[in-house]
């Protein structure tokens, strides 16, 4: 009750605090926004540069999902490979990252050159896209060192060409993700570990807790808020992803994927169809605006019901210990 | 008798945990500086070794690809060192705007209590979900309309408003952030500003750090926004430069490409580095006890 | 730790040195000012043009500079730096001709030139001055290529693109036993002719070396020699007899091994043009033209190169200028373009400054008669001579302004096709929907 109280007489400054993120959102983004979902529902496109456009309605989304006779849903498919290519990336990602967070963050096992760890394995991330995927395409052509490698050690048949294979560029996507971020998601990962009260594991060490049960009973419990941050940017990130597909094995327009369109993600199919039709392409939009949000909203729900239980104790835990001193 | 012996097998056990551990964290750090070690490699060999494929052996023709970037940029109208300044002009400030502003709105969505509260962080959360490629155009267009094409202000004041950065300090204030260490500061007179100027901020300082990083890594490789949105040459920003010298399609010097990629990483690592002191200091030894 | 600011202590050091070295050495080395600015876009008299690299430019700043010193300090050049984006910005910035960059010439590459050209946003050669009698000395499909549905010229190139075939004389003479032009010519007068050959250079090599390096060597000799465009005049998707002929030869490549399946402008296709057919594969042969002989081909390739007709007369690439529909002065536009694209002189000189295979008979005539050498000939044939007549037979008709991207869509169903994933009308009913998809206003019959 006392809190609450609190709280009221304090509102007012919420608006200030939140006030300049909405009115630069409003000025720089809202508008482009807007747009994109009144032009779902136009028929919109381009020709010789010469703009056509009326209104049609859900027309474009009964298009893209296939509903009109003489349509293919090809979107269904760019989702497909979509979520296979973040899937790939993302189960090992946090896995590793998980691991690795708890090894350098352990003081029980203290590693030497952890900070050289951190700082190496994010190095990924920090060279831009464009020169890792010129990179990793000369690492893995045809001819390339690595293909060359794992064909004389008989790993792959020697007719293997990962850019013919859907399976082989999916999966080269998938593992370039894995590296530029599996660094970046250890270091959200660490220092969520470090936000948490170091007297958590001091109560549990006299408790007699062993390191396993610490990692599953404190950290993890407690990661949960930087966990779903991680689950959730990534999803969006994944489900947006274009910069490293668009450059890696397509044609030379960089919209079409190879092999067999496999490797074309939905955002790079906004952005083909951007050149030629407008309201197709927000339409797109719009279905991958509500995909992430219904896939994100799942997260939440699972996130939330655990992590709000561990809140709770840990609060008590802080007002408790505070009374003391 | 027994405890000795409980004591030894635990710490034999810990020192193969340790071998294990370090081979493992080896094997990682291997995987993650090797291209990057092929980068610099590249640097230093000659364009057309380059083209024909990737070697992990020096070369020796580092100094004559820096002179012939050096000899390449004056065709250009922005040299490495001016591009180096632009993307400094744009990225230091948009990052401080990004996390400042982004913890500012976290606070004020975690510790007050506001009519619009829910609705505000709904709103941020869907912007997030936002694909930005469609975006741009509308967002081009406008500033065009605005006159602000051609100008650095549409690549920095719109990263006040950062949604995924605003929802990362929310997660964060949520494990360390306590309202009564806020209420302890409101009793002891502060304003609400100072508050979270003094209090909050200095709590949050490894998720502020980590976002930083995150934050001026993205303003420097960023690509695509400057792309569209700056024309005249001498704005040009780092990746920009490189791009220009990757745009003689048929005629790269990819010796020169590396070497000018080569220095677009190091201010980065530098910059990393800096910062992940502050990662490692850790909230939990300094903000909420001291 | 320690350690940990030590490195940190050394890269900032790095930083610092860079820093200080780059603006030292620029010094150095700088003949000119840096800020030898593209012109000044405030001025009242500013004439804006618009290019996505540095190759307008040059032109300008050379021989355009010398001719009209009083139209050159007028000069705005902006460079969008990359054509990836060119288009992009050129349609937003087009949309506001009273915008102060708003481009009053622009740079037109084939790929997207017909967008523009069957757009408004051009002026027509007509309207500019510019009588056919000027630009008589053009070949015929350049003007195709700069036409609107109308029948108005927009776009004019001073690149003309006659395309070939480039032959490895050392591997020729390893593989096939001649490098002798005219046998060689025998060789690739056919595609079974290229075909039988093909299989030669394999029985000969034991497949460390192949006659292309990929199928998709021959597709521009296929498309852009072919009758009938992607779609009719009715919109609606057509694929022409050569686009499936093609299709069965990248079929026929793939199952006998003829290729190494690379792809253009990727790694290993320019691996196999440095190969040496023993120690690493190389490919004998590879599509060309006057822009890829002088610029693209390897060392392995100089004073080693010998140019024959391909099976089908057809261009490649090629860059034009198209004066604004809002441009402020269609006198200087009207200098510019007859200066680049069809007075005999200045495209002379355009020629001597960076070796384009110029857009202008008279001018490719005279250069022929002073005698041009190029190092990347073999022997005694004379590449301006041989390109000379093949630019005369080329047909653009077939061209649209969505090339680009049909043609990557339908590279996609030759893979599939060639890799015996789909059969030959299933791979082409899904080209054509896929084209739909992209292009709603194209219909699938």
């Amino acid at each position: 009750m006392k809190k609450r109280r609190k709280k009221v007489r304090y509102g007012k400054y919420g608006y200030l605090f939140v006030a300049p993120f909405f009115l630069t959102y409003a000025f720089f983004q809202l508008w482009p926004l807007i747009n994109t979902f009144f032009y779902s529902m136009l028929n919109y496109y381009k020709r010789n540069g010469r703009e056509f456009s009326e209104f049609c309605g859900l027309q474009n989304f009964q298009n893209i999902l296939g509903l009109v006779s003489g349509e293919k849903a090809y979107v269904l498919h760019y989702f497909k490979n979509t979520f296979i290519i973040w899937g790939m990336n993302f189960i090992p990602q946090i896995l590793v990252s998980l691991l690795l967070a708890a090894w350098l963050t352990d003081n029980k096992v203290r590693l030497r050159s952890r900070g050289a760890v951190k700082v190496i394995t994010y190095l990924p991330s920090v060279i831009t896209a464009a020169s890792i995927s010129v990179l990793f395409h000369a690492l893995f052509s045809q001819y390339g060192p690595i293909t060359m490698t794992l064909k004389n050690l008989g790993i792959i048949g020697s007719s293997f060409n990962f850019l013919e294979s859907s399976a082989g560029t999916r999966g080269l996507i998938s593992f370039i993700l894995f590296w530029m971020w599996y660094g970046n998601t250890t270091l959200l990962l660490i220092s969520g570990v470090l936000g948490i009260s170091p007297d958590l594991y001091e109560a549990a060490d006299i408790d007699g807790a062993n390191g396993r049960a610490k990692f599953f009973r404190i950290t993890l419990p407690l990661l949960k808020p930087i966990m779903l941050y991680v689950l959730i940017t990534s999803a969006i990130g994944g489900l947006q992803m274009y910069d490293i597909p668009a450059l890696f094995n397509v044609s030379n327009t960089g919209y079409v994927g190879f092999p067999n369109d496999n490797s074309t993600t939905v955002a790079m199919y906004i952005m083909r169809l951007y050149n030629s039709d407008v309201g197709k392409a927000a339409a797109v939009s719009v279905l991958l605006f509500i995909v992430t949000l219904i896939i994100s909203l799942i997260f939440f729900k699972f996130g939330t019901s655990n992590e709000e239980k561990a809140e709770a104790r840990r609060r008590k835990k802080r007002l408790s210990e505070g009374g003391g001193c | 008798m027994a405890d000795t012996k409980k004591l030894q097998s635990y710490s034999a056990n810990q020192r193969t945990q340790k071998i294990i551990r370090g081979v493992v964290c080896i094997l990682f750090c291997i995987l993650s500086l090797l291209p990057f070690v092929l980068l610099v490699m590249n640097a230093t060999r000659a364009s057309d070794d380059i083209q024909m494929g990737v070697s992990l052996i020096p070369s020796g023709h580092f100094l004559e690809n820096w002179k012939n970037l050096m000899i390449k940029q004056q065709g250009m109208q922005v040299t490495l060192w001016s591009a180096v300044r632009n993307s400094m002009i744009v990225s230091a400030p948009a990052t401080i705007l990004a996390v400042y502003f982004s913890s500012m709105t976290a606070y004020g969505i975690q510790v007050y209590d506001f009519k619009m509260k829910k609705a505000a962080w709904a709103f941020i959360m869907a912007v997030m979900m936002v694909p930005n490629q469609i975006t741009i155009i509308g967002f081009y267009r406008f500033m065009l309309k605005l006159g602000l094409v051609d100008n650095y202000i549409p690549l920095i004041l719109p990263a006040i408003a950062a949604p995924a950065v605003v929802f990362f300090m929310k997660q964060y204030m949520e494990s360390t952030l306590s309202i009564e260490m806020i209420e302890a500061a409101r009793i002891d007179g502060a304003g609400e500003l100072k508050t979270f100027n003094r209090i909050a901020m200095p709590i949050m300082k490894p998720a502020v750090a980590t976002q930083a990083i995150f934050q001026f890594i993205a303003q420097w490789n960023n690509l695509f926004t400057p792309t569209i949105m700056l024309t005249t040459d001498t704005k040009k920003t780092l990746p920009l430069f490189v791009q220009m010298l990757n745009s003689d399609q048929f005629r790269v010097d990819y010796g020169v490409v590396y070497v000018a990629l080569f220095v677009t990483v190091v201010p980065l690592i530098a910059v990393y580095l800096i910062l992940s002191r502050y990662i490692v200091a850790g909230v939990a030894l300094g903000g909420v006890k001291g | 730790m320690k350690m940990k600011k030590a490195t940190a202590l050394m890269m900032t050091a790095a930083i610092g040195a860079a820093m200080f070295t780059v603006p030292v050495f620029a010094e150095e080395v700088e003949t000119e000012p840096a800020n030898t600015v593209s012109g000044d876009s405030a001025a009242e008299d500013a004439f804006v043009i618009w290019g996505w690299n540095e190759d307008i430019k040059k032109i300008l700043d050379g021989p355009f500079a010398e001719a009209y010193p009083d139209l050159y300090k007028r000069i705005v050049f902006v460079n969008t730096g990359g054509s990836d984006t060119y288009q992009t910005k050129v349609d937003a910035i087009l949309e506001d001709p009273s915008g102060e960059l708003y481009p009053d010439l622009m740079g037109l590459e084939v790929d997207y030139v017909l967008k523009y050209v069957n757009g408004d946003f051009l002026s027509s050669a007509g309207d500019l001055g510019i009588t056919a009698d000027d630009y008589a000395n053009q070949y015929g499909y350049s003007l195709d290529l700069g036409t609107d549905y109308d029948g108005n010229v927009k776009a004019l190139f001073w690149q003309a693109t006659p395309g070939c075939i480039q032959i490895r004389a050392d591997l020729a003479e390893k593989y096939l036993g001649t490098t002798d032009q005219a046998k060689l010519s025998e060789m690739f007068s056919s595609w079974d002719n290229i075909l039988d050959t093909a299989r030669k250079v394999n029985e000969a090599s034991g497949g460390t070396a192949k006659l292309f390096s990929g199928y998709d060597e021959m597709f521009r000799i296929f498309s852009n020699s072919r009758a009938n465009g992607w779609y009719d005049e009715n919109d609606t998707i057509q694929v022409d007899e050569n686009m499936t002929k093609y299709m069965e030869m990248a079929k026929i490549c793939y199952e006998e091994e003829l290729t190494y399946n690379t792809q253009q402008w990727k790694d290993d296709w320019y691996a196999n043009m440095a190969g040496d057919g023993e120690t690493s594969n190389a490919a004998v042969a590879y599509c060309g033209c006057p822009w890829f002989t002088y610029w693209c081909l390897g060392d392995a390739w100089k004073a080693n190169t010998i140019l024959v007709q391909a099976p089908e007369q057809f261009y490649w690439g090629g860059t034009g200028l198209a004066a604004t529909a809002g441009c402020a002065d269609t006198d200087m536009a009207a200098a510019i373009l007859k200066f680049f694209t069809c007075e005999t002189d200045p495209m002379v000189s355009i020629n001597a400054l960076n070796s384009d295979f110029v857009n202008n008979k008279e001018a490719v005539q005279k250069i022929a008669d002073a005698g041009t050498t190029c190092e990347y000939i073999y022997g005694e044939q004379d590449m301006i001579s041989f390109y000379l007549p093949m630019a005369d037979g080329i047909d653009a008709k077939n061209a649209t302004a969505e090339d680009q991207d049909i043609n990557s869509l339908w590279t996609t169903q030759v893979d599939a096709y060639a890799r015996g994933e789909k059969d030959l009308d299933t791979a082409v009913a899904d080209f054509k929907s896929s084209v739909h998809d992209t292009f709603s206003y194209l219909n699938v019959e």
